[in-house]
């Protein structure tokens, strides 16, 4: 392929702002995908993808396009695009995407304007030194207000409003001249088929039958079916089996040239024997010097799997292992709990990331899980001037054992409606937020960006966010640095029995108050029993709250049946089979959702 | 292990139970298969039921026969006697005087319907009282006002009914202990000679959970519904009602022996539609669908056959489970699990099959272990369901 005749960009967005959608319409207008075969969100294939509508993974397709204008010669152009994920967790993807484009469409919602993660994203692009073609998309909404956005876009991102393409990706209206827009306006790769091989694998996935798919984009030389090759990272060398492109259906091909975005199968096993961000390169003859790569993403959230009654451990590691074969982001390692016994600590992206992880081994593994609390990861600083990390509240030592705890900060860039300012400030005063700076997008929409302690936002935060802005407010946040905090442990103790996995890590002037809604909360999970239970909350010895939960009055059915004796005797069945299902910890039995009890911020 | 049959009443009687679905309107708490009457389904209705228990009579002795449903005094009379002149008849072909229950509510019992019942050999008549207190029976969207119960018991003793149940309810929305202690203190003064006190329970699909689920009522507290359980047996028992199982009290012995087939685990046939039956160890739902019951029973030739398509659902439980559920019913009387008599019925020794539940239960106060039985206490009484679980 004359390397002048290709096209590579992502498509970036925030999320739910139309980027698969659109990836639809011009898979069809290129005619890639029959008209037939299409269904929404083509691209988004996991089960979990489609049943939630959102992209997880970012997907690619080579679509070509027939340019018939005149301002770069006329003809067949081959357009590599890459549909990115918008959710702040998998973040990490788009920078993978990108690393492999020239070019990018920025995707804004034509009724929602610019949003938390438009910036992010554009920033990105920015930084990378792609070219941006700014998309206004949903012009079919009766609410879309395209120049309204534009002008948004203009005074935000410096993107002159006349250079934004109006579209909708749901009924196809401008995607004609968008893809034009995608010839002209986007530079062709610059590469040397000539040079020794440089190629970057951008991204890594398993097939079930074939091994390892390194996705790649070749920079320089040519890549051809059964080349020796080196990933001169990991420096192992490997036979590339088969190479090709995703037409969007995977289609083998003779060889990849300078400029090329497609596919390598080189026989390897598994997930973690690639790095993703690691150059491919001839074996015989190496390239100069290995691309720059990435930083692997950060596991951010940490909780702990224990296996609940009907699963043994063995069983929850098979299925973690199993899982960890296809997200390498994500990690685990054994771990014990003097309450729930040996289970797995996760480290996960985000929020959504633990719920999808979650998810996934329940159905894809069937088994039963009591997990705890999510919580961000802290540093110790020791006597001996070591800095050691712990992921579980339940790690932390008594404060003489350390100098000094740190908590991880992040830059949060938050949009809201001007109105809504006062109120976040508040949030965010509640959060223990330090103000940054404020920037007007529009007279009536601003962004605020803060520094936050991690561990104050990443649950329940952007919820608050939404309700107190009627839904508009969005946010977007990157780890900064970790910082000294006067942080505490606060400890539960159920019937007098400290619980280890309802430890949390909280700030000294907050530990009473989490501490008492924490109990609060335990007192309506845990169901009564036949005797008393006493409820504390304590920070080292000292106990700051208590509560009771009453022994049993009653727990009889005083009920007329009559002769379904059959129905009486399958509620009891139920009622047993329920309890056995619970973590026992001591003589309490703790339902599963006790442990979440410590994300539940209560009513502030 | 004795070697005696599973079931050993098999040879003996059986209680009958019919069920009639139909009532003015639905109660609030109510999960009994019961519609609104439909008066044009009524003819075909009787005849159905007469077909199903020619065709299903086990051909036994009838120990008891409960009338129930649905409340079938909403039937005109003529349909009434229609549906009770067979069972009548064989009742008093017998000539052996048995327990013979209808259900009624106080708003639709009127003489003429008592004295039909009277004439069919009805001798035992249970109203369905709930409460005394106005605002309760609306909470509950009963019918009708406390007058009606003092009424409709005068008019049951005035037509010679001997035997004459109340039943109430406790544990409602916005009752106090003072309203509740109310309400037994009238249904005494009315002198019945039965009343069964039923806890409220929210049931899926019944407007009064629907309520509940929106916040519109509040459930009553735990802690104040366990005094009310326990006021109840104190002031029944004050009045000389003996409580024989958890919610039912007797006075003079007037026990409900249909009921009682029921705790024993033992045999009964039910006609209509979602009634059940226990017979030959097996026990089998009829589907609740007044339609489809009607074209089964009243239309076909030989509806025997076509009577299986009305099952809903049928179970026949090993030797062991069969032993374990009748033990948990029988710890609902304060009889409690005689010990003769269980092995009787099931072939096995009460103490070696529950060796542990006692153990463990007696232990907490929960169960009395002595005199050939295996009785709830106190305590246990309130918390049956616990106990109950272990002998599963
Ligand atoms: N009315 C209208 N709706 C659209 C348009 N484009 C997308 N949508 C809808 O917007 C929602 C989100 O679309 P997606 O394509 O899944 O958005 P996305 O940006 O890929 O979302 P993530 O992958 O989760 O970040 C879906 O309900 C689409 O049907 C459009 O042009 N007009
Ligand atoms: S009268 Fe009885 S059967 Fe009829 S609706 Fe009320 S509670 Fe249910
Ligand atoms: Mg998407």
């Amino acid at each position: 392929m004359d390397i002048s005749r290709i096209r590579n960009f992502s498509i970036i967005a925030h999320i739910d702002h139309g980027k698969s959608t659109l990836a639809d319409r011009l898979l069809e207008t290129c005619g890639a995908v029959e008209k037939r075969d299409m269904r929404a969100q083509y691209l988004d294939d996991m089960e979990l993808e489609r049943e939630m509508g959102i992209t997880i993974k970012a997907n690619r397709a080579t679509l070509r396009h027939e340019y018939k204008g005149t301002r770069v010669p006329a003809g067949e152009y081959m357009l590599n695009l890459i549909d990115t994920p918008g959710h702040v967790d998998f973040h990490y993807e788009v920078s993978r995407a990108l690393a492999a484009c020239e070019g990018v469409l920025l995707l804004v919602d034509a009724s929602q304007g610019i949003e938390a993660q438009t910036l992010a994203n554009a920033y990105k692009a920015v930084e990378a030194g792609l070219a941006i073609i700014p998309v206004i998309n949903k012009i079919d909404l009766p609410a879309a207000r395209p120049h309204d956005i534009a002008e948004e876009l203009e005074n935000t991102l410096s993107l002159p409003a006349e250079e934004a393409i109006f579209v909708s990706a749901k009924s196809g209206m401008g995607v004609p001249e968008l893809l034009d827009a995608i010839v002209e306006r986007l530079p062709p790769p610059k590469g040397d088929s000539t040079k020794p091989l440089k190629a970057l694998i951008y991204d890594a996935k398993v097939d079930p039958h074939r091994g390892v798919i390194c996705h790649i984009r070749v920079f320089d030389g040519l890549i051809a079916r059964n080349d020796k090759v080196q990933l001169m990272g990991v420096g192992r060398e490997y036979h590339a089996t088969d190479v090709g492109k995703f037409f969007p259906k995977i289609t083998s091909l003779e060889n990849l040239t300078a400029g090329d975005v497609g596919y390598m199968f080189a026989g390897i096993k598994t997930i973690h024997d690639v790095n993703i961000g690691d150059t491919v390169t001839h074996a015989s003859n190496p390239c100069d010097a290995a691309l720059p790569g990435y930083h692997p993403p950060q596991q951010m959230v940490f909780c702990d799997f224990f296996p609940g009654p009907g699963t043994t451990s063995i069983q929850l590691r098979e299925a973690l292992e199993k899982l960890w074969l296809n997200d390498s982001s994500f990690g685990f390692e054994p771990t014990s709990s003097a309450a729930l016994g040996t289970g797995f600590r996760c480290g996960f992206l985000g929020l959504l990331h633990m719920k999808i992880i979650q998810e996934r081994l329940e159905r894809e593994s069937a088994v039963d899980l009591v997990q705890t609390a999510p919580t961000v990861p802290y540093e110790l600083l020791l006597p001996n001037n070591k800095v050691i990390k712990i992921e579980s509240p339940a790690d932390m030592p008594s404060p003489d054992k350390f100098l000094e705890i740190r908590e991880p900060m992040i830059r949060a860039e938050i949009v809201v409606p001007a109105r809504s300012i006062g109120a976040l400030m508040q949030l965010a005063d509640e959060r223990r937020g330090t103000h940054k700076k404020t920037d007007y997008l529009s007279t009536d929409r601003v962004v605020l960006t803060y520094e936050f302690p991690m561990g104050e936002v990443i649950y329940d935060f952007y919820d608050r966010l939404k309700s107190l802005t009627s839904g508009y407010g969005t946010m977007n946040y990157e780890l900064t640095n970790y910082k000294a905090g006067d942080l505490v442990k606060l400890d539960i103790l159920v019937n007098a029995t400290p619980v280890d996995a309802l430890s949390v890590i909280v700030h000294r002037d907050k530990a009473e108050i989490r501490g008492r809604r924490l109990i609060t909360r335990l007192r309506k999970e845990i169901s009564r029993h036949q005797f008393e239970i006493p409820l504390q909350a304590a920070v080292g010895s000292k106990v700051i709250a208590r509560e009771t939960i009453k022994a049993v009055r009653k727990d009889v059915t005083a009920k007329c049946y009559g002769g379904d004796v059959s129905r009486k005797r399958k509620l009891l069945e139920k009622q047993k089979e329920g309890k056995k299902r619970m973590k026992q910890v001591g003589n309490v039995t703790i339902p599963q959702e006790a442990f979440m009890s410590v994300l539940d911020p209560g009513d502030e | 292990m004795a070697q005696a049959k599973a079931n050993a009443g098999s040879g003996g009687g059986v209680g009958w139970y019919v069920h009639l679905p139909f009532c003015t309107t639905k109660c609030g708490y109510c999960d009994f298969y019961s519609l609104p009457t439909q008066e044009d389904w009524i003819p075909d209705l009787v005849k159905a039921v007469r077909r199903e228990m020619e065709v299903r009579d086990p051909g036994r002795a009838i120990r008891t026969v409960f009338v129930g449903g649905g409340t079938p005094t909403v039937l005109p009379a003529d349909a009434l006697r229609a549906v009770l002149e067979p069972i009548s008849e064989r009742v008093k072909k017998a000539g052996v005087e048995i327990e013979f229950t209808c259900e009624a509510n106080p708003s639709t019992a009127d003489e003429l319907k008592l004295e039909l019942l009277r004439e069919m050999g009805v001798n035992r008549v249970s109203f369905g009282a709930q409460s005394f207190d106005l605002g309760e029976l609306a909470v509950l969207q009963r019918l009708h006002d406390p007058s009606h119960i003092a009424e409709a018991v005068s008019l049951a003793r005035a037509a010679g009914f001997e035997n004459v149940n109340l039943d109430l309810i406790f544990g409602v929305p916005g009752q106090t202990m003072k309203s509740w202690r109310n309400s037994l203190r009238r249904a005494i003064e009315l002198g019945p000679d039965h009343v069964s006190c039923y806890g409220l329970m929210y049931e899926e699909g019944t407007a009064l959970t629907k309520q509940r689920r929106m916040g519109l009522v509040r459930p009553c507290d735990e802690d104040v519904e366990a005094e009310m359980f326990e006021a109840t047996i104190s002031d029944l028992g004050a009045a000389g009602y003996e409580q024989y199982e958890i919610s039912n009290f007797a006075r003079g012995g007037r026990r409900c022996e249909h009921n009682l087939i029921y705790w024993r685990n033992e045999e009964y046939l039910g006609v209509g539609p979602s009634a059940v039956s226990y017979l030959g160890g097996v026990r089998q739902k009829t589907k609740a669908d007044v339609k489809a019951y009607i074209e089964t029973w009243a239309g076909a030739e030989a509806p025997g056959t076509l009577a299986a398509t009305l099952v809903f659902e049928s179970e026949e439980l090993g030797r062991e489970a069969r032993a374990r559920e009748t033990a948990v019913q029988m710890l609902r009387l304060n009889d409690g699990i005689e010990l003769g008599r269980f092995t009787a019925q099931t072939g096995y020794e009460a103490r070696e099959l529950f060796g542990a539940a006692i153990e463990k239960n007696a232990a907490a106060g929960l169960l009395s272990n002595g005199g050939g039985a295996i009785r709830l206490t106190r305590a246990g009484q309130l918390l049956a369901n616990r106990v109950m679980e272990d002998f599963l």
